[in-house]
Formats: C-alpha cells, sequence, structure tokens
C-alpha cells in the first residue's frame, strides 16, 4: 500500500497550477462543477465500544461523480489492515488484510467559500482476511462530516471524521468452528484530495 | 489491441470539439467493441477463471509480483481509454467527450475484470489492483487538463522470459500477460519541453528517457528482486509526416517502448544494455 500512497502522492504533486496559479472568484455556474473526479482518501480507524481495543489503518481511492456544486457520489475501493483484539464477543483476532468498497453521496451547502463544511452517507462490501486466507465478508454504513476546501478548480481537499459499523457474517473459509456474525464500530479521521479534471463532454 | 489502435487512432492530438458523429463509424465500433469484449472474456475465462467460483471477496495482494502487476493495470487501463477515446474520436465525437467517455469506458471495463476475479477462489477482487486501474484511467483526463503531462507517457516491453518459454515447452497453457518476469513499465519523458523555446538542434526531436521497473526470480522468495531501467525512449508521434498511416502507426508504437540503450540497475550491479 505504502507505494500506492506514494504513486498518488507524486501524481498529485507533479500537477501543474493552471495559469495564474489558482482560479479567479469562484463561478457559481453549475456547470462549473458538474462531471468526473478521482478522490484518495485516508483514514486511521479507531474500534470504539466497551473494552475493546482495535485498530486499522485503510486508503480509499474511486472515482466520483459531481452533479452540482452540492451534491457527489463517490465509488471508493478501500484497502489496508486491521487489527482485532481477542474479545469475549469476536470470533476473530489477530492481524487481518482489510478491502472493499463503498458507495458514498456527500453533500455541501452552495456557500460561494472555497471552504465549506460537508455531510456524507454511503453504504459498502467489505472483507477481512488474514495472511493464511481465512476471514470474513460483510457489508456496512458509513457517516460522515467535516470541512472542505477548493482552492483551485481541479483540487479539492476534504477534512473529517467518519462512522463505519461494519457487519461480518459470512466466513470466506470455514475455520471448521462454529462461526458467529460480529459487528465492526470504526471512528476514523479523514483526509482526502480529490482531483478534479474539469472535462466536460 | 494493436489493429484496434491503428484502425482508429488518428494520429494526432486533439481536434475541434465541433461534434459531427458518424453513425456507420459508431455501429462498426460497437459491433467491433462488443465482439472484442465477448472474446476477451472468453479468452480471460480460459487462462484465469477455469477454477473453482467462491462468494465475492474482496483480498489485498499489494506484494504480488513485486508491484509489476499493478503497473500492469495502471498501463493496461490506461491503453485501453485511449483506445476508447481514439475510437470515439474516429468516430465523429468531440475531442473531450472522447476523452473523458474513453477513461469511463476504460475503467468500467478494467473494473468488470476485478469483479469478475473477486467471485473466483483463487484470486479475489484486489483493491490494489483497481486502486491501479482507477490511476491509469484518470491519466488521459490529466493530459488533457494539465497538457504538460503530455510530456510524459506509460510504456510497456516484453520479451518472454525463460521460465515462460519453459512453461510453454512443458505444455502449459499460461498466458504471456502473467509472465510477469518479461514485462518492463516504463514511464517516459520527452525532454524536450524542459528546454524552453529553442532546444539544442542536436538533440532529435523524437528522442526521449524512460525509467523502468522489472522483476526477476519471482518464484524465488530469496532471489525475487526489481531491476530499476534507465533508457533511452523514442517519441515517434513528433516524426513529421504527412502520411495518416505512419502517423497511426506512430501514435501505436508510442504506447510500447522500442529497444533502445539503457542502464540496468539489479540488485548492486550495474549493467550497460545496448538494447533494452
Amino acid at each position: 500500500m505504502r507505494q500506492a500512497l506514494l504513486l498518488m502522492f507524486l501524481f498529485i504533486a507533479a500537477l501543474p497550477a493552471p495559469a495564474g496559479g489558482t482560479r479567479a472568484p469562484l463561478d457559481s455556474s453549475a456547470h462549473r462543477y458538474e462531471g468526473l473526479f478521482f478522490e484518495f482518501r485516508v483514514v486511521p480507524q479507531y474500534e470504539v465500544g466497551p473494552s475493546v481495543v482495535e485498530r486499522g489503518e485503510i486508503a480509499l481511492l474511486g472515482p466520483g461523480y459531481a452533479f452540482s456544486r452540492m451534491c457527489v457520489v463517490s465509488l471508493l475501493f478501500a484497502t489496508g489492515s486491521r487489527v482485532v483484539e481477542p474479545s469475549g464477543t469476536r470470533p476473530v483476532n489477530g492481524e487481518f488484510g482489510f478491502g472493499g468498497a463503498r458507495l458514498e453521496i456527500t453533500y455541501s451547502p452552495a456557500a460561494e467559500s472555497p471552504i465549506r463544511p460537508f455531510c456524507s452517507a454511503g453504504a459498502g462490501l467489505y472483507s477481512i482476511i488474514n495472511v493464511g486466507g481465512f476471514g470474513y465478508n460483510g457489508n456496512g454504513v458509513h457517516a460522515g462530516a467535516g470541512v472542505g476546501w477548493e482552492p483551485t478548480d481541479f483540487f479539492r481537499s476534504k477534512l473529517g471524521i467518519e462512522y463505519d459499523r461494519m457487519r461480518f457474517y459470512n466466513q470466506i473459509r470455514a475455520s471448521g468452528g462454529v462461526f458467529e456474525p460480529f459487528t465492526l464500530n470504526s471512528l476514523g479521521v479523514s483526509l482526502s484530495v480529490s482531483f478534479v479534471p474539469g472535462i466536460l463532454p | 489491441m494493436l489493429i484496434a489502435l491503428l484502425f482508429v487512432s488518428r494520429g494526432e492530438g486533439g481536434q475541434d470539439d465541433s461534434s459531427r458523429v458518424l453513425p456507420g463509424r459508431v455501429a462498426l465500433l460497437g459491433a467491433i467493441t462488443a465482439g472484442t469484449v465477448v472474446a476477451v472474456h472468453l479468452y480471460q475465462a480460459r487462462a484465469w477463471w477455469q477454477g473453482p467460483r467462491a462468494p465475492f471477496r474482496f483480498e489485498n495482494d499489494w506484494t504480488y509480483a513485486l508491484n509489476i502487476d499493478k503497473l500492469g493495470h495502471a498501463y493496461g487501463a490506461y491503453v485501453l481509454s485511449h483506445l476508447f477515446s481514439y475510437s470515439m474520436d474516429w468516430s465523429g465525437f468531440s475531442h473531450s467527450t472522447s476523452i473523458y467517455y474513453g477513461s469511463v469506458m476504460g475503467l468500467a471495463y478494467q473494473l468488470y475484470v476485478e469483479v469478475e476475479d473477486g467471485f473466483h477462489q483463487d484470486y479475489g477482487f484486489s483493491p490494489g489492483d483497481a486502486f491501479s486501474d482507477v490511476i491509469g484511467a484518470a491519466i488521459p483526463l490529466a493530459q488533457e487538463r494539465f497538457p504538460v503531462l503530455k510530456n510524459f507517457s506509460l510504456k510497456w516491453s516484453y520479451y518472454p522470459s525463460t521460465e515462460y518459454i519453459d512453461a510453454l515447452r512443458g505444455g502449459s497453457g499460461r498466458a504471456f500477460i502473467d509472465d510477469y518476469q518479461g514485462q518492463t513499465y516504463f514511464i517516459t519523458m520527452n525532454p524536450h519541453f524542459l528546454m524552453g523555446d529553442h532546444p539544442p538542434s542536436w538533440i532529435p526531436s523524437w528522442l526521449g528517457v524512460g525509467f523502468g521497473l522489472a522483476a526477476r526470480d519471482l518464484g524465488n522468495t530469496e532471489a525475487r528482486r526489481r531491476l530499476y531501467i534507465f533508457a533511452l525512449d523514442y517519441n515517434l508521434s513528433r516524426i513529421e509526416t504527412d502520411s495518416g498511416i505512419l502517423r497511426s502507426l506512430f501514435t501505436v508504437l508510442d504506447h510500447f517502448h522500442l529497444p533502445a540503450p539503457g542502464v540496468v540497475l539489479d540488485g548492486s550491479v550495474v549493467k550497460l544494455r545496448l538494447v533494452y
């Protein structure tokens, strides 16, 4: 994953500023914000719950589509790792690879400022698999909120907090034991950057 | 893919944005695309997806083939996006429409393959592959948004590895696309844009440089290693010609790193290669 992060940051860093460095005063015309974009996000996660200590880190990358300056939809692919500590309520423990995909909708008020709050909601499919290929499939819901910053037409950044509730209900490979579904509740701090090509068909 | 690229590529960059869609060409390319997708699906089903199916799952494989596989996914999405873009351009769609939907379709196809992988016990949906697909499909859009990036390209070269040839001789039906030891992926650069408006005349306009990555001995966990290559490269599209066929051919060839002198860093050993 480190290589992917490095590649992504190099890619973003290589993007030259448009003529003039930054854009002119914000144009509120709707079409300016419509279209495809690509978002990259990192989220250190911590489990929330009584007497449970878990942590994870995930990176998300995927395309999105802005219907307007207020409403965008993203399809984000997730990769990372998760450490699950032994617990009386969990049938698993140890370090797992984490993967998934999430469909997310984000709303921001249509203020003229380059700094705007946002809130998001979504749903996704996830897997956690250990090095032996044993793991679980599940699904989950997502909620987030924070502040977005749009310094130029082609770049957006967001800082926020995220909550994910993931229910794992299906063994990927039978462990031979009795399996009981379990739930992970994750709270994380997210930092994202988006590249907006600004090319309309 | 080579033939398709040659068939539809214009050999030159953007055109005006006036849309003049030609229904006959759209129908022709639609049929070719549908046929190609079916044919490739059948090929992949035979090459990769013959194993047992399993419930859909995500599975990370970042270290697989020392990341050569990930570069391959990015390159595949990049080339497919170009192919779809050239196809739409040839069919008369506006340049921006072609670039836009070219990337969308290139990414969609790559993700379809990944979803199919997700249902097979031997693979799984790899988020890393999806990351690479997204990056590869985004590059043509970034190049359109920032033309200076057109001085950079992703290129691929291939020379069958000894292991692959031995496997073929042994009757293995292994696909060459899985021969990661024979593949090298390059980021190439046209250096002239760094030299201002009047680059030295002794540097041909078609001459470029490339930085490549390859892997060797992947079957041996002790000896597996990456190779780093710095080599000369050719930007054939910069050769001026009045021939449309040649321009198309050059555009196609510019997706590949053709043999050129280079330096290879293999572990702590530096090797000079007259041809890489």
